[in-house]
């Protein structure tokens, strides 16, 4: 099986990697001189399954390796002020059967029992497909859309691809100016991406489609100042709305609305200031979680005020959040949040613990940060502070009183020919307000060092570590741990680059398990599974290209990007990956 | 179910794979496909205009459109190191070529939350290039819809993608250059 499952593979990569042909697209139809871009990525994975992993109800036979296809096609067709997106998703599993009894049978499902696919083991989805047509004033788009307002409080669905989170609003939206004014409006159903390029496929589910509406009015030049209003309805699907239309959702009672007013005005006293309110009016009984209440009212508040004197840039954030985060009451389990505040976080130093505070229903903090511009930009030291207080007590929270977090970071970027350093490192504490519970501590360090080795090729050291310590949890209590990430990289020229991956974890709650053997001083010289292994081969055959082959194993983690957090799975295996635009 | 069957449900997702791999290339344009045309706003919020009018490159604000021979525009975004890396360049290609017809755009992708961070480092690190927002991910949707960064594209005067650069390494900046000359040097 494993032979067939590769030969397979062999074959299609060899199609994949073939030159395109080009041609317009061509007649006298509306599309007529239209070009066509096309972005593919191809992703085969072979998943190795440790050897720990039994199968349910038979504790004798371990689950078996398997094979995972992952193929995405991105074609867009442009004619002057006309764009046509589409996406087109496809997944299959190889090898991911086994006999029992003489019955064969499915060790994992690709999608949900519910889906309509002609295939057992494959799928094929038109993901996204949109429309966009601009005249001079204006702007309308069918299909797929994203949108964003304000500081994203109120509405922020966008593609976030660097955790895998794509979901777009699929109806209407339309932007239309007028002088220094500006109306925008979207009305759809959220469509989640479904097939994910990086992660494991398993059991993919149907879209719930949840409705959202929304409309925003700018006005651009008000003296030095933009002044912005913006309004969001949400309906939100639960799961007995599966069956029903999907339209339906407009027919329903509405489970938020929120407003909201934006001010910005840039160089006044050699500042750029913006202000941003918002209020939220919760009705879904579900969002507000108290059935004595029929409606419940958030708000949120964020501010930024950032100064450019001499050689130094001083930014300065705060933020007061109070039952905002309700809006992604329904979206946990499809791993996206639909509206979230600014963090003012480092986010790739966030754990479990500093997610509860990103996800906090009553937050108030502030950041402050100074960077410095020296030997005219080559050299840039910065230093950073954050300041929370976190009342949210419930949820998912580590904490049972509330806390007051702070967080030191400096660091810097340093420039010269073609070699460079960034390096960050800090201090966290979160201290509970009641001292006896204590307070969770990390320290964190981040450096990336490229330096020549010869005229061509350059060698590029990566570290990336932290510490975490609790504090008094009661029966929260997690071990304390150390999380290191650590590469070692070296790039022959432009089209070539070696890779060798260490990873070390030792958090308990984290769901995988490493590759190598490490012998645990503290643990009197046991085995441990927390050391992860693994080696890249990236090559670029042309700029627009890449090919990527990886074997080994990366370990689990929670991820985080413009302040959605995302925990992903561990890996094990072997994977090819391609990617071009033609 | 009959064995034949079963090989035959195993079989077609292979052959439906390898089937929609043979054909895209069928419809693709090699390189010389048009720039969407796109506007977003830059770190002063004014507009900010790509657009191919006629067969020509126009670029600027909305109400001051300038014919253009090479335009490079540059994805990035605050949480990519590379980025910052090609980004110091792109600034050097800007001053360098400027006065030849050349234009350097720099489109952050970050998300709105993360807005007031990407226009300070820009603003605070003083690029000559322009810097725009795309805060609603509709541009990079079209030019980069897997959002690998940094992304690189070089548009020529007639508003074709003369090529496309992913990821970053040192020295890649050579071959910018040279590319950017080569377009020049077309006249």
């Amino acid at each position: 099986m494993h032979r067939r499952a590769a030969i397979a593979s062999a074959v299609l990569l060899g199609l994949a990697a073939r030159p395109s042909h080009a041609f317009e697209l061509w007649g006298t139809g509306p599309l007529s001189g239209s070009t066509v871009q096309v972005t593919t990525n191809f992703d085969f994975r072979y998943h190795r399954v440790p050897q720990s992993q039994q199968l349910p109800d038979f504790p004798d036979l371990r689950v078996k390796d398997y094979f995972e296809e992952v193929f995405r096609n991105n074609l867009l067709l442009t004619k002057e002020g006309l764009v046509i997106g589409v996406q087109v998703d496809q997944a299959a599993y190889f090898a991911n059967r086994y006999r029992l009894d003489g019955v064969l049978e499915d060790e994992r499902y690709l999608y949900d029992e519910n889906w309509q696919s002609p295939f057992d083991h494959a799928l094929v989805r038109m993901e996204k497909l949109y429309l966009t047509k601009r005249w001079d004033n204006v702007e309308l788009g069918l299909g797929d859309n994203y949108a964003s307002y304000g500081r994203g409080l109120a509405l922020n669905a966008i593609k976030n691809t660097a955790i895998d989170i794509d979901t777009s609003i699929k109806g209407v939206t339309f932007t239309a100016s007028a002088g220094d004014f500006e109306v925008s409006g979207i009305t759809g159903l959220t469509n989640t991406q479904d097939v994910s390029m990086f992660n494991p496929n398993v059991e993919i589910t149907e879209d719930p489609a949840h409705m959202i509406t929304g409309m925003r009015l700018a006005h651009y030049a008000v003296g030095p100042a933009q002044l912005g209003l913006h309004g969001v309805v949400y309906r939100f699907a639960r799961a007995e709305d599966v069956e029903l239309p999907k339209l339906s959702r407009y027919g329903d009672d509405i489970d938020l609305r929120v407003v909201g007013a934006t001010a910005e005005v840039l160089g006044v006293a050699g500042i750029d200031w913006y202000i941003e309110g918002d209020l939220f009016d919760y009705h879904g009984e579900e969002m507000i979680g108290d059935e004595s209440l029929e409606r419940l009212t958030g708000y949120g508040v964020y501010t930024s005020a950032t100064a450019y004197p001499g050689n130094a840039t001083i930014q300065f954030e705060a933020k007061r959040t109070k039952d905002t985060e309700r809006i992604n009451t329904f979206l946990g389990a499809e791993n996206w949040e639909a509206a979230a505040a600014p963090t003012l976080e480092y986010e790739l130093v966030i754990t479990e613990d500093a997610s509860a505070t990103v996800n906090s229903n009553d937050l108030a903090g502030a950041l402050l940060r100074v960077d410095y511009n020296a030997k005219g930009g080559d050299l840039i030291p910065y230093v950073s502070a954050v300041a929370f207080h976190d009342a949210d007590v419930g949820g998912e929270h580590f904490n049972s009183v509330p806390e007051n977090i702070g967080h030191a970071i400096t660091g810097l970027q340093w420039f010269k020919g073609r070699q460079s350093l960034q390096l960050n490192t800090g201090y966290r504490i979160d201290q509970r307000t009641d001292i006896d519970f204590g307070a969770d501590q990390m320290t964190h360090l981040d450096a990336t060092w490229i330096f020549p080795v010869n005229p061509r090729d350059t060698f590029e050291v990566s570290l990336n570590g932290r510490k975490f310590q609790w504090g008094n949890n009661g029966i929260l209590q997690q071990e304390d741990f150390l999380e290191m990430n650590n590469a070692l990289a070296y790039h022959v020229g432009s089209e070539w680059v070696f890779i060798l991956y260490q990873d070390f974890t030792n958090n308990p709650i984290i769901q995988s398990e490493g590759n190598l053997k490490f012998i645990d001083p503290a643990s009197y010289g046991q085995d441990e599974d927390s050391l992860y292994g693994a080696a890249e081969v990236i090559f670029h055959p042309k700029p627009a290209s890449t090919l990527r082959l990886f074997y080994g194993a990366y370990k689990a983690g929670i991820r985080c990007a413009g302040g959605q957090c995302r925990s992903l799975p561990g890996f094990e295996g072997g994977r090819v990956t391609w990617q071009t635009t033609f | 179910m009959t064995s034949s069957f079963r090989l035959l449900r195993r079989v077609v997702p292979t052959l439906a794979l390898a089937a929609g791999l043979a054909a895209v290339p069928a419809v693709a344009v090699a390189q010389d496909n048009i720039a969407p045309s796109f506007t977003l706003r830059d770190a002063s919020n004014k507009d900010f205009s790509v657009t191919v009018k006629d067969g020509q490159l126009m670029v600027g604000p909305a109400d001051n459109l300038e014919p253009k021979k090479v335009v490079l525009v540059s994805f990035w975004a605050t949480w990519c190191g590379p980025c910052k890396l090609e980004m110091s360049h792109v600034d050097a290609l800007d001053k360098k070529f400027e006065a030849h017809g050349f234009e350097g755009i720099s489109i952050s992708i970050d998300d709105a939350r993360a807005y007031s961070q990407a226009r300070a480092y820009v603003k605070g690190r003083k690029f000559q290039f322009n810097a725009l927002f795309d805060k609603e991910s509709k541009v990079v949707a079209m030019f980069n819809p897997s959002k690998t960064l940094p992304y690189t594209v070089i548009i020529d005067g007639q508003g074709k993608i003369r090529n496309v650069h992913t990821g970053y390494n040192p020295g890649d900046e050579k071959k910018l250059e040279e590319e950017i000359q080569a377009i020049l040097d077309e006249g």
